[in-house]
């Protein structure tokens, strides 16, 4: 199994050196890939000193451009698996190979490493998880599946479906979407129980602010992939 | 509709559509995106040469004072456009994301080249000094 680690990474300078490290030690035998989003700290810098692999973008996409650009990049080299984590230290590396498995047996197209199912560990704040259990209600009535770590950014793709993700995928917040996108499009989605950290450094790409805009656009964008997608099961 | 305000709005679209048309010859506008202005122009064109058109309209839904129904339809083209330059400006995002990650992938794959060049490179010199 080639496996291929995607770490989206915008202005990490603080925690990226540790994630790789963390990275390395835990999981030698997979490969890895870092995609600078145009960080205007020290990113770049540090992923050419330590002769890190990466790729940069010369303008800023976002956080969905950049996972897509690793899709691409595992569909371009090859690799069974891909899988996404954060740069900011939130995930832990050695909850690899349990996101892996659901995939190597055959059982699963998408593996979403969950903090909510065994209660471990950092959960967020009440209103981040109220917020994640709407999604959860919606994405389960829209599709019929129930995931209840919704935006988990630490998931794990098929061959065919890191593929699929390749040509689409959303650009802004595009974990929940990718969900719905991944059931009606027929693949098999699965959650396996993980431990997360919180962040090591940096700022969330969501503030309070944003938080009522992002709710709406995600709520938006599953219900419309619905609408455009009537035919399929769920 | 008054035959003065007739006459000011005529002039108004000639001299709309003549801007197009000399934009466009300059190559300043992409005729493909500039349909839509021109179909515009070319509509209130006839409802202004042709008033009763319209009025037997504007009085079948209810629009009390006709010259309203002239405002109302303009509103309504500024939105289509509005709308197709929005249309425009998701294609060219899609456009720029996969440039963007194209770009990059590519880079990579250069900076890899070079770095492999550069060690060959080193080898060559220590062989043949």
């Amino acid at each position: 199994m080639k496996v291929l680690i995607i770490i989206p990474a915008f202005n990490e300078e603080e925690s990226l050196c540790n994630v790789v490290k963390n990275l390395k030690s835990a999981a030698p035998d997979v490969d890895y890939l870092i995609v600078n989003d145009c960080s205007t700290d020290r990113t770049e810098a540090l992923c050419q000193e330590h002769d890190f692999n990466y790729i940069t973008f010369p303008v800023n996409l976002g956080i969905g451009g950049g996972v897509q650009a690793g899709y691409l990049y595992a569909v371009e080299n090859g690799y069974d698996v891909a899988i996404q984590m954060d740069g900011d230290g939130q995930h832990d590396p050695n909850y690899i190979k349990d996101v892996i498995k659901p995939i190597q047996d055959g059982t699963a197209d998408m593996v979403i490493g969950s903090r909510f199912i065994t209660k471990d560990g950092f959960q967020s704040s009440a209103m981040r998880r109220l917020g994640i259990g709407f999604l959860k209600f919606l994405i389960r009535i829209c599709c019929g599946t129930t995931v209840n770590d919704t935006t988990s950014g630490f998931r794990a793709t098929s061959r065919s479906l890191t593929k699929f993700f390749a040509k689409n995928y959303a650009q802004d917040y595009p974990e929940p979407e990718a969900i719905i996108a991944a059931v009606l499009e027929g693949y098999r989605v699965t959650e396996v129980p993980v431990i997360m950290h919180e962040r090591q450094g940096g700022e969330s790409s969501i503030n309070a602010l944003k938080s009522i805009y992002y709710m709406i656009k995600v709520s938006l964008a599953i219900l419309i992939y619905r609408l455009g997608n009537l035919k399929k099961k769920g | 509709m008054v035959i003065t305000l007739r006459i000011f709005l005529i002039v108004c679209i000639l001299i709309y559509l003549l801007i197009i048309l000399n934009l466009l010859r300059k190559k300043n506008l992409n005729l493909r995106y500039t349909l839509v202005w021109l179909l515009s122009g070319v509509i209130m064109m006839v409802v202004c040469i042709f008033p009763d058109l319209l009025f037997e309209f504007a009085r079948f839904i209810g629009v009390v004072d006709p010259v309203n129904m002239v405002f109302m339809v303009e509103g309504m083209f500024i939105l289509i456009i509005l709308l197709s330059l929005t249309t425009i400006a998701s294609h060219s995002n899609d456009k720029i994301r996969k440039l963007t990650q194209t770009i990059a992938l590519l880079e990579r794959r250069i900076r890899k080249l070079e770095e492999g060049q550069q060690a060959q490179d080193l080898q060559e010199e220590e062989k043949c000094p």
